[in-house]
């Protein structure tokens, strides 16, 4: 768990202390973030609690896409920011080729946002964004 | 819209303006929108929706009935989660619910969550929703809702609604139960309500709601509010199964409610020779062509310490 938050933190400049109210739980390979009395409810078998923000690998981690647009907005670096167009195309599980390369951005895994909010993770690299957005949930063209 | 014969016997015996209730019928309905404030400031997400032609709904302040033709699927604010498409009579029975920050809440039957999701906001992301729901399938859908809307104070689970008051009695601050039931309500959205339609199926209904009923009051808290709703005419689905909760239960009884700008009429006390209890009375029936919505019956329950 500290080794995710400071993930996000070294990756995004995600100031773990803004998720501090809410609880992080691993089930199986996956990472769910939900409230505290969520957390502690334990009866009637339940299928999931809160959203789910990532899924763990041995070496790293794949945040999910619901949970970008919930906290991406407080990430402070390694961030892209699209128009309306770009953001639409994006959210349809395309790739993009930027118009202006951003500046000040370490090529890998960035958040992609529209005005203030998240739309989810982009994989950049030499002027193209490419979408990790999964399929089930890309938007319908 | 043709409507079978058994139908308008029994209701043009007390929906009042029948004519104007059979015309409404057949006028279809306009999506509404709910703004969803756990993504974003109200002010901040309406920017966004600029080229939307959007009506107030009264009894709602984040939400609006949509006036032009917009393809709301598959808009950038949709998959965004800033937006939830619910008819705005839908959003009637978590209004009346009234959950607070930090409560702890049962939504019995809960899928596919758009009032689940509702109360995600109303509580702000705080304390306990567990969003049940039998139907494996419809899960399915109140998941992904679940997550496009970022309701993190959500604990879904699957059980048969009838267990769970045996399972956690008084444990919830508030509970909704959202029956279903044979959706005589729903007529203007999809007609295929229709085709399911008869007596009978409305007494199997009765029946399940009346044991979902006694299942979410046992799971309430003394002092606490249970919600009972359903987007049906029928008495029998309505009236008759408070009743039955109020004829058992000597500690419950019905408080009244009031929402701004919405018209509501008071339940029936008497329906094919059945008397009901006198505190149904205090019960609404909302119908389509007073609030141009589809239909619904909302009771707001109160328990006793004793
Ligand atoms: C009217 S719908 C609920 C709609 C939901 N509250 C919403 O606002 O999105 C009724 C739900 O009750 C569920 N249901 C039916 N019988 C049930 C039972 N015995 N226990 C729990 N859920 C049940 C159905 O699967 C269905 O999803």
């Amino acid at each position: 768990m500290e080794q995710f938050l400071k993930h996000l933190a070294d990756n995004f400049a995600i100031n773990p202390e803004l998720l501090k109210d809410f609880k992080i739980l691993k089930f199986g390979d996956e990472l769910f973030i939900m409230s505290k009395e969520a957390a502690i409810f334990k009866e009637l078998k339940p299928m999931q609690r809160g959203i789910r923000m990532a899924k763990v690998f041995k070496h790293s981690s794949k945040l999910s896409t619901s949970s970008i647009q919930l906290f991406g907005k407080f990430a402070k670096k390694n961030i892209i920011q699209l128009d309306y167009d770009e953001a639409l195309r994006f959210a349809q599980g395309f790739e993009l080729v930027l118009r202006s390369q951003p500046s000040e951005i370490v090529e890998g895994l960035v958040i992609v946002k529209y005005c203030e909010f998240a739309l989810g993770i982009g994989n950049y690299k030499e002027g193209k964004l490419k979408s990790r957005v999964p399929r089930s949930q890309v938007l319908r063209t | 819209m043709q409507l079978p014969a058994k139908f308008i016997n029994r209701y043009q015996k007390f929906i009042p303006d029948f004519d104007r209730f059979l015309k409404t019928l057949d006028t279809p309905l306009r999506s509404v929108i709910r703004i969803n404030t756990l993504k974003g400031e109200k002010e901040e997400i309406l920017r966004l929706l600029s080229d939307f032609k959007l009506e107030p709904i009264p009894w709602y302040d984040l939400a609006y009935r949509v006036k032009n033709n917009i393809q709301i699927g598959n808009r950038l604010e949709y998959f965004l989660g800033l937006i939830y498409v619910q008819e705005a009579a839908s959003m009637i029975p978590p209004l009346v619910l009234d959950p607070q920050p930090g409560e702890k809440v049962l939504d019995l039957t809960a899928a596919p969550g758009s009032k689940t999701t509702q109360i995600a906001s109303m509580m702000k992301n705080t304390g306990l929703i567990v969003a049940n729901d039998v139907n494996r399938k419809r899960i399915r859908a109140l998941l992904t809702n679940i997550e496009r809307y970022g309701a993190l104070n959500v604990v879904v689970t699957n059980k048969r609604g009838e267990r769970i008051g045996e399972f956690l009695p008084g444990y919830f601050d508030r509970v909704l139960l959202d029956a279903p039931c044979s959706l005589e309500g729903m007529l203007r959205k999809n007609d295929h309500a229709l085709t399911r339609w008869s007596e009978s199926n409305i007494l199997r209904s009765s029946m399940i709601q009346k044991s979902l009923l006694a299942s979410a009051f046992k799971a309430l808290k003394p002092e606490g509010i249970l919600v009972y709703s359903t987007c049906t005419f029928a008495p029998e689905e309505n009236e008759a199964v408070v009743s039955f909760l109020l004829e058992q239960n000597p500690n419950a009884s019905i408080e009244p409610f009031t929402l701004p700008g919405l018209i509501t009429h008071p339940a029936l006390t008497l329906w094919q020779r059945t008397r009901f209890h006198p505190d149904v009375l205090k019960t609404s029936r909302i119908y389509p062509h007073d609030n141009n919505t589809e239909g619904f019956f909302v009771a707001k329950i109160k328990k006793a310490v004793k």
